[in-house]
Order: structure tokens, then C-alpha cells, then sequence
């Protein structure tokens, strides 16, 4: 027999219609999990592939969508038998069927159920194992190919992704669900779910379920347009409707029929239906589309890098590739990464994106720290807070790795040399997790110091790269920015190099545009006239500080200039912004204290830096004393009082912290920045509402207390952990619901056998007075303020 | 200008009720920036929001504290006098989506005062996106001749909240609108809802409907958020 991979994209294929349905009308109740019926009634299941068979199908999807171990759980059978016993059932039925042409089996793995983290508690590791567990029973029972189909979520469809090729040699097609807008429900567009999948290097892709096929024409039609790969259509049958109790769709076989052929007409590979077809539909698709085209896989050259929601062509337009999170020459930032502080980190990121970062670096080596694990923290945290895609920045090819693993999209990669060592290094991982990596001009003889040199490099490494697997759209090229003022002619080099790798080459490029000035004065500059000079040569992505204004007008301009920027309207809506904006508040018409108490950030810190500079202040200790404590104590009394609201209190609280920030240098050294004491502060396990615990942490921070906040769903045995390796004094616990008021009461219990010294605080919706009491806290904070009163009387801190 | 832009899903939303779930009792003690960022909260959330609904209707037989629908049976005293006098029940679910818990975590980073006020754009629309889904979902009733009742959560007096896993999967909500059930029997998104709502031939002496019911029907009569 021929494998299925021979036929794609040579003849038309069809994949069956639905089973739920079939079942359904066969009797199964909703809510009952079908699966079982492989073991319970495998002649039912049989008899249904036999009619898809015969029906003309080509593809029998088993009867495996929910045969995960979460799913299956309870219900007396695990995995292994159900996909057995559901392999077995389309094998029968291939046997029996009088149907003669080319027949597989396709191992069916939906979604689990459950959001991975951050958008839900089920961890990646966990997805993975599910789905491997499943992937190696279809394997083993005798599928011929793995789809993964209906999914939602892109980072659940690469665990299972990951699961099927690394456990499997079986070809894998994958089909997520759209809805009419383009999106999957976790926010994914087409081009981001294009990007991620042919990065993982699946054998066909496209969607099922959701919608009828006149509803998600315009998305077919939009993935026609970006694929590289064979695609599938799989819809529904239209509409649900619900019909005396029972669930019907709207969409005739005729009908059915009509509008796959006039998809197909787009270019598909493989056609079949989700919920509501019948082997009748199939078999009017069949008839109609037999003889169509199908479509083979067919490079289309676009450079993309994506995240969880959408991808970024590169080459069509200038980007900007965010370059602060990164710790070289940033005091600030290696204190962050020393103590573990990843909220500045995401601080970070955040700001870059609002200053207009397209894609954002992200670099956190040091010497001293776990890199790859503080790189896979950084990658998925940073997921949690932006939508941008990240260039994972590492020379360490293990946090490399990592990092592109944990990855929810398709990444850039920072970097690959000419070196034949680390070409043979970092092209596996590309090959394997999918990424658009940057070659850097750099080989074992060093820089070469001619653009000819750099040229000869990176053609080298866009061939080698071809040997991997590795299409060129996936290479962007560094031609390598050196110190002008340590070479004259370096700038020019450098602007060479660009113009001969975009045109003799044909591939993308990137530059670290910054480096052109170090040593020199006033580096922005030269940086900005730098910028554009390389831009004009033909930069795609440069990789500079998004929040410095002198680039940022560069970048705005050149738009502008040169026909980037359709009525000049970003230039114009960003300039007469700024030009509109009434003059900022005199910080010196405003006290530091009404400025804390107004929740006036900007003006707070100018004002602190102006005491400063003005010399008027003897001790810096003086503002806290004078100022920012009064301001603190007079907002914290209002909100106690009510006559202060919550965003008020918390607007006062980051106003303080602003000023905090400027104070630090001038406190650093005296010993009057020393904290209040370390409160350790969590949600409990099994909670995943945390608004109210950042809310404490928030105010518990301004009143000087060092918090280590352990995050959501935190198991009773993570905060003793913490308590003893940081001999904490003070614990405050969180939790949003009765059911997770019990894990509150564990943890309480826990930490009263084995840290009995600890005090414990404790605040959420449920609880009172008494229910803190009773579960056996030391004291209950019905609010933010509360919790920093029971603080300071613990610290003796008032 | 305070009002949030025209012609949205979202443009009806209350500004006053948005400040309440923030934390602000009344609004006449805010300032005009903190009515702009309520506003600027809403767009945003409203912007980020992919809202989807799910509605299923179900048989009902309600016998002592025990509610069988579609023969799934829950034991909770509040339900069954809830569901006194339906014959049917829908099951409904409905999610602003993740967009909306990612915005939110991402202002908590950064600025919590404001996520505190995304927190309360985003309860005050997947209040007002059920209500508009209930609507349409009541006038289909009603053209019947039946009335839907409020809307009864897993968490309303005695109603388990375990029962959260039931309904979802009853609903396969998750396959046609994205809402999970995680371990700990949380809903995700967390700003999605799920609800046993009554199909009944008389309003009888209940306040309100699915619609528009709000929280008359709670038993928690003290609760600050509490809406007349």
C-alpha cells in the first residue's frame, strides 16, 4: 500500500464526515464520552467507518478525539485500550469495504479540555504527555497518519505537534477551528497559524468544525493564499440548530457539496467534514470534486515569525526589533535578573511594545545565572504579557533549545555564525521547532573587514542551511554593525553588506544598529543617522531601543519619505499628537506629596529628581520621611475611610514607586534603603484568580516590605519551600473560592506543623473573619490596606 | 469626552457599573482622568474580547432537592426551588474569551491601577454580553410562550460549583466556545460564565429574566456589588 504522503497533493484526497454525529443518531447521549463505544460497541463504530469507506473516503479518522488520559479518567479504561480497540474498528472496516481505492487510518487527537498556561492551569509538559501517550497507541494499533484536528489554542497544537513527531514516525495533519471573523478562539489569524505549523514542519494543515463551508470560505481562502503546504478543509455541515432537544445542521448534501467544490476550486489537497456530514454528504463532495487538482506543497518565499495571535512578514516593510531586555551594560537589568525580579523583565517588554516595537529580543545572559532557565521563564512569562513575536537571543545552545520549545509561535532565532560548529548547532533546532534564525557574517577566521568577506559568509550559511532542510525565507542576515570610532571605514562595510545581501543573495537582513557608537558621545546621534542610512540600504529588521525618541523619529520619517506610510497618517498621527499634548505639568508647581496623593506618576518623579539637583535636600531619607510617607499615610486613611477608591489608592501607590525608582541611587549605600521585611505572598493551589494578591503586593512594596510573590495555583509545599530558604516571617494567602478556600486551609495547616513561627494573613471573596479563623490564620485582610497595617504591627514597622 | 465609541457590542455598557466592579462606589467622587481611563478600559477590553455563547436546551425534572437535567442529576435545594414550575432548562455558557485575561495580565505587571479598572470593564461586559445573548435567546421563547428565568450559576446558594465541570462538558463548551474547567474547577477565560437558566410557562412572583434579571434573585441581599 501506498502511504499517504506519496498521494498528497498528486490526487485529491478525502478525509470521512463526522462520527459525533453518526453516534448521536445512533442513540449516544451527550455528555456520554463516544469513545468508549470502541470497547462497549465496536460493530457500531465499525458499521460508520464502512459507510465512509464506501462512501468513497479515503481517510477513516478513528474514534479517538477525547482518548486522553484526562478525559478518560474515571471512566475504567485508559488510553491505550480505547485507541486499540478504535484502530481496530476502522481496520475491520477497511477490510470489509468494497471500496477499492487508496484507504488509510488517521489517529484522531481534539483538544484536551483544558487552556495550557498561562491562559488556563494545564502546563505544557502535562499537554505533551497526553498527547504523546496518545500518538504512540495509534502508532502502535496501526494508524497511518496522526491528526490533530479542532484545536483552539496554538501552544496546545504544538504539544501535540512535538508529541506526534517525536514519539511517532507518522505523517501529522493538523485542522484547528476558526471561527467567521479568522480567528481561533484563543486569538490566532490564519498567518500565525500558517507560520507556526509549516515551522514545525507538519505534512498538511488547514481547519474543520466550527462553521459551515460558506461561512469559512473567506478563511480557506485566506490560507490558500499563505500556505506552503498541502491543505485541508474539514467543515461543518453549517449551523447548529437545535431541534425538539435534539442538535441538526442546516447544510443538505447537495449543498454540501456545491460549496466544497467552489472551495476546492482555491486549491486544496484534502477535503472532508466535521460536525453534522453524513457519509451522503461525503459522497456528494466525492462526486463532484473527485477529479479537482489537488494542491502540492509549493514554497511561497514569505519570511515570517509569529506569536500566539499573529505573524510578522519581514521584508515588506521596516521593523523594529526591541533590544532592551538584555543585560549588557544595564546595571539595573543584571540586578533584576540576579534577584530573580521577572516583573521587571516584562516591564520591559511591555514599554518596548508601546513604544513600537514589532518583534521583541530576548537576551538574559549573564555569568551566575541558570540560563536556561531563566531564558525559558522570560520566554513565557513575556508570552503571558505581549503579543509580539520574540527573537530568542542566546549563544547557549541548551536555553536555545528550551526557549524554542516553550516558544507559543514561530520565533526568531539570535543566531546562527558561519562557524561550522554552530551552524551544526543551531540548524537541527530550526529544522526541528520552526523559526526564522539570523545568520551573522561571522565565520572561524572572525569578521571579515569587506562586505565581498561577509557576503561569502552568508551565502555559505543560507547553502548550509539548505542541507538542513532550511528554506532561505528562514535565514536573515546580520551584516554586522562594528564601532565606527574604532574603524572608519566599518559604517560603510556594514552598508555594503546590506545592499549586496539583499540583492546577490535575495534574503532578509538585520542589523544591531546601536553598536555603530559606542565610545562616542551623544550616541543616539549617530545611531539615528546610522539607522537611516541602513535603512536605506536595505535593513529590514533593526534591532534598536524603541523607546528612544531620536531612532523613533528616524524610523517615522523614513516611513513617510519613502512610501511606508499612506497619507503620511502614522507620521501625522504621532507627531500632531505630540505637538496637541498640553505642555507637561511643572513639577515645581506641585509638591511631591500632592503629587503622590493626585496619583501623578510623571510629575512625582521629576519633582524628586528636582530636589535632588537643586542640592536642597541634605538627606535624600528626608523626601520619604516628609513627603512620601505623609502621602501614603494620608491616601491609605482615605481609602480605609472611603472616601479613597481602590484605583485611586493603587494610582497613588505608583506614583510612590516612581519616586522610589529615582530615590534608589541616592539611598543606595546609606542603609536607609533597607526594606521593612520579606512577606512571601501566593494564591493557593488549584486558584487562578490573582487580581487581589498583586493588588497587596502592589501596596505592601510601597510601604517598603520586600515581597516575594510565589504567583497562582501555588502548592502548599512551594510556600514552606520558600519560607524556610528565606526565613520568612510574614505568609499572605489568597483564595477567590469556597473550593479553594480548602488548599488555603492545607497550606495554613502545613505551615503551622513545620514553620509554626510564621504569621499568616489571609484575604479573598469568600472569606470572613471567622472563616479566616476558622481555618486557622493569624489575622483576615478584607483589603490592600489591611494586609500592610497587619505588616507593619508583625515588623513593628508603623 | 466620556462615552465609550458608537456602533460597538459593547458601547452600551454603564460607565457607573464598570467603576462599581473597580472598587468605586459612586461616581460623583470621580475625577474627570479616572472616568477617561474607565473608558479607555472598556474600549480596550472590549477590542480584546472574542465573546462567544453557547445555549443548549435540556429536559428538566426537578423532584425534592435533586434537579435532573438531561438526566444529569444535581442535588442543590436553591436550584430545584429556583427551577419550581419549568418544564425545561437551557444550559448556557458564555466567554469574553483569553484576549481579556492577557490584557489584564498585562497592565498587572505594569500598572495594577489600571488593570484594576480592565478587571472591572471586563465583569461589567460579560454581564452585558450575556444579557444581549439572553435576549435573543428570550424573544425565541417567548414567541412560545415561555418565559426564561435569571440566570442560575454554580455558586449560587447551595448550587455546587463542581457542577461548573458538568455543564461545560454537557455544553462541550469547550470545543465550540474555548471555555475550560481547569483542575481546581475554575472556569478559563476567567471572565466566562455558565448558568442553568428556567424555561417557564409563568413568571410566577420571580423578579426579573435571563436578560435582565441581574442578581435580584441572591440571597446575598448585603453584597456591595448587588444591583436593583
Amino acid at each position: 500500500m501506498k502511504k499517504i504522503t506519496e498521494l498528497l497533493g498528486k490526487k485529491m484526497l478525502f478525509f470521512d464526515g463526522a462520527m459525533g454525529t453518526m453516534l448521536q443518531n445512533s442513540g449516544l447521549k451527550a455528555g456520554d464520552l463516544p469513545e468508549l463505544l470502541n470497547i462497549t460497541d465496536p460493530a457500531l463504530i465499525t458499521s460508520v467507518h464502512k459507510k465512509y469507506y464506501d462512501a468513497g473516503c479515503n481517510i477513516a479518522t478513528v474514534n479517538t478525539f477525547g482518548a486522553n488520559a484526562c478525559k478518560l479518567k474515571g471512566s475504567g479504561y485508559s488510553a491505550e485500550q480505547v485507541i486499540t480497540a478504535a484502530v481496530n474498528c476502522a481496520k475491520a472496516a477497511r477490510e470489509q469495504s468494497q471500496n477499492d481505492d487508496d484507504q488509510f487510518i488517521a489517529m484522531d487527537m481534539g483538544p484536551i479540555g483544558r487552556l495550557i498556561e498561562p491562559m488556563g492551569d494545564l502546563s505544557f509538559d502535562e499537554a505533551y504527555d497526553l498527547f504523546a501517550e496518545m500518538a504512540s497507541c495509534g502508532e502502535k494499533a496501526g494508524a497511518d497518519l496522526i491528526l490533530i484536528e479542532t484545536m483552539g489554542a496554538t501552544y496546545e497544537v504544538k504539544a501535540a505537534v512535538l508529541a506526534a513527531k517525536e514519539n511517532t514516525s507518522l505523517p501529522v495533519f493538523v485542522t484547528c477551528a476558526f471561527d467567521a471573523s479568522g480567528k481561533t478562539f484563543t486569538g490566532a489569524d490564519c498567518e500565525a497559524v500558517a507560520a507556526l505549523l509549516e515551522g514545525l514542519r507538519v505534512d498538511a494543515y488547514g481547519l474543520n468544525c466550527g462553521l459551515g463551508p460558506d461561512e469559512l470560505f473567506p478563511v480557506i481562502r485566506k490560507f490558500a493564499e499563505v500556505s506552503s503546504l498541502p491543505l485541508i478543509f474539514n467543515p461543518n455541515a453549517g449551523l447548529p440548530k437545535q431541534k425538539d432537544g435534539a442538535t441538526c445542521f442546516d447544510v443538505d448534501p447537495d449543498s454540501f457539496a456545491a460549496s466544497m467544490r467552489k472551495a476546492a476550486e482555491l486549491g486544496l489537497s484534502v477535503m472532508g467534514g466535521c460536525c453534522g456530514t453524513t457519509p451522503a454528504h461525503m459522497s456528494a463532495m466525492i462526486n463532484l470534486c473527485r477529479d479537482m487538482p489537488a494542491r502540492s506543497a509549493a514554497d511561497r518565499g514569505v519570511t515570517m515569525v509569529s506569536s500566539y495571535t499573529h505573524a510578522v512578514r519581514i521584508g515588506e516593510e521596516p521593523l523594529i526589533v526591541g533590544e532592551r531586555i538584555n543585560p549588557t551594560g544595564k546595571k539595573r537589568f543584571k540586578e533584576a535578573l540576579k534577584n530573580d525580579e521577572i516583573s521587571y523583565i516584562l516591564g520591559e517588554g511591555i514599554a518596548q511594545q508601546d513604544a513600537g516595537a514589532h518583534i521583541l529580543d530576548v537576551n538574559v545572559g549573564m555569568p551566575g545565572i541558570d540560563e536556561p532557565a531563566m531564558l525559558v521563564k522570560a520566554v513565557t512569562r513575556l508570552q503571558g504579557v505581549t503579543d509580539l513575536p520574540l527573537q530568542i537571543d542566546t549563544s547557549n545552545i541548551g536555553a536555545m533549545e528550551q526557549a524554542l520549545r516553550r516558544y507559543n509561535g514561530k520565533p526568531l532565532i539570535n543566531s546562527v555564525s558561519g562557524k561550522e560548529e554552530s551552524m551544526r548547532a543551531v540548524f537541527p533546532l530550526v529544522r526541528k521547532y520552526g523559526g526564522t534564525v539570523v545568520g551573522l557574517a561571522l565565520d572561524d577566521s572572525g569578521i571579515p573587514s569587506t562586505a565581498e568577506g561577509r557576503v561569502a559568509i552568508a551565502r555559505r550559511i543560507i547553502e548550509t542551511a539548505a542541507e538542513y532542510g532550511i528554506s532561505r525565507k528562514d535565514i536573515i542576515i546580520d551584516g554586522l554593525t562594528l564601532t565606527v570610532s574604532a574603524e572608519q571605514d566599518s559604517a560603510n562595510v556594514t552598508l555594503e553588506t546590506l545592499q549586496r545581501v539583499k540583492k546577490e543573495l535575495g534574503v532578509c537582513t538585520t542589523l544591531g544598529v546601536s553598536n555603530i557608537s559606542f565610545g562616542l558621545p551623544k550616541r543616539e546621534v549617530i545611531n539615528s543617522v546610522f539607522y537611516t542610512c541602513a535603512l536605506n540600504a536595505g535593513l529590514d529588521c533593526a534591532i534598536i531601543n524603541p523607546k528612544s525618541e531620536a531612532m523613533m523619529n528616524a524610523y517615522y520619517s523614513y516611513r513617510a519619505l519613502r512610501g511606508f506610510d499612506p497619507a503620511c497618517g502614522d507620521y501625522i498621527s504621532v507627531y500632531s499628537a505630540a505637538a496637541d499634548a498640553p505642555a507637561p505639568k511643572q513639577s515645581s508647581s506641585m509638591s511631591l506629596k500632592s503629587a503622590i496623593i493626585a496619583g501623578l506618576g510623571d510629575a512625582a518623579a521629576s519633582t524628586v529628581r528636582e530636589l535632588l539637583q537643586s542640592g536642597s535636600v541634605a538627606d535624600p531619607m528626608t523626601i520619604i520621611t516628609d513627603e512620601l510617607i505623609p502621602a501614603l499615610n494620608e491616601v491609605g486613611d482615605g481609602f480605609e475611610k472611603g472616601t479613597v477608591f481602590l484605583p485611586q489608592l493603587l494610582m497613588s501607590a505608583e506614583a510612590a514607586k516612581a519616586s522610589f525608582e529615582v530615590l534608589k541611587d541616592a539611598l543606595a549605600g546609606t542603609g536607609s534603603d533597607e526594606k521593612n521585611g520579606k512577606v512571601i505572598l501566593a494564591t493557593v493551589k488549584d486558584d487562578i484568580h490573582d487580581i487581589g494578591k498583586n493588588i497587596v503586593k502592589v501596596l505592601l512594596e510601597n510601604y517598603r516590605f520586600d515581597v516575594l510573590d510565589l504567583g497562582r495555583d501555588v502548592p502548599a509545599e512551594t510556600v514552606l519551600e520558600n519560607v524556610r530558604k528565606h526565613q520568612i516571617r510574614a505568609v499572605g494567602l489568597s483564595a477567590l473560592m469556597t473550593t479553594t478556600v480548602v488548599r488555603m486551609e492545607e497550606t495554613i495547616r502545613l505551615l503551622r506543623r513545620e514553620a509554626p513561627d510564621v504569621k499568616i494573613f489571609v484575604g479573598g471573596a469568600v472569606l470572613t473573619e471567622d472563616y479566616a479563623m476558622q481555618i486557622g490564620a493569624d489575622a483576615y485582610c478584607r483589603d490592600a490596606m489591611a494586609s500592610v497595617r497587619y505588616c507593619q504591627k508583625i515588623f513593628n514597622a508603623e | 469626552m466620556h462615552e465609550v465609541t458608537p456602533g460597538r457590542w459593547y458601547s452600551a455598557v454603564s460607565i457607573s457599573e464598570v467603576l462599581r466592579y473597580s472598587g468605586v462606589r459612586n461616581e460623583e467622587n470621580c475625577d474627570a482622568p479616572m472616568l477617561s481611563e474607565a473608558v479607555k478600559a472598556v474600549e480596550q477590553v472590549g477590542e480584546a474580547s472574542l465573546p462567544k455563547s453557547i445555549g443548549r436546551e435540556c429536559t428538566l425534572a426537578v423532584k425534592g432537592n435533586i434537579c435532573a437535567i438531561d438526566g444529569i442529576e444535581i442535588v442543590s435545594r436553591s436550584l430545584a426551588e429556583h427551577l419550581a414550575d419549568c418544564d425545561r432548562a437551557l444550559l448556557f455558557a458564555a466567554t469574553l474569551g483569553s484576549g481579556v485575561d492577557m490584557l489584564i495580565g498585562r497592565y498587572s505587571a505594569v500598572r495594577m491601577s489600571y488593570a484594576v479598572m480592565l478587571q472591572g470593564a471586563a465583569a461589567a461586559l460579560i454581564e452585558l454580553y450575556c444579557d444581549s445573548e439572553c435576549a435573543a435567546l428570550e424573544s425565541k421563547y417567548q414567541s412560545e410562550g415561555c418565559f426564561l428565568l435569571p440566570r442560575f450559576s454554580p455558586g449560587y446558594g447551595d448550587f455546587p460549583l463542581d457542577s461548573q465541570q458538568i455543564l461545560n462538558a454537557h455544553l462541550n463548551a469547550y470545543k465550540y466556545a474555548g471555555i475550560a474547567v481547569s483542575a481546581g474547577g475554575q472556569m478559563t477565560p476567567m471572565k466566562s460564565v455558565s448558568a442553568v437558566i428556567g424555561i417557564s410557562r409563568t413568571r410566577g412572583n420571580r423578579r426579573g429574566s435571563c436578560a435582565s434579571g441581574k442578581c435580584a434573585h441572591c440571597p446575598n441581599t448585603g453584597c456591595i456589588f448587588r444591583r436593583t
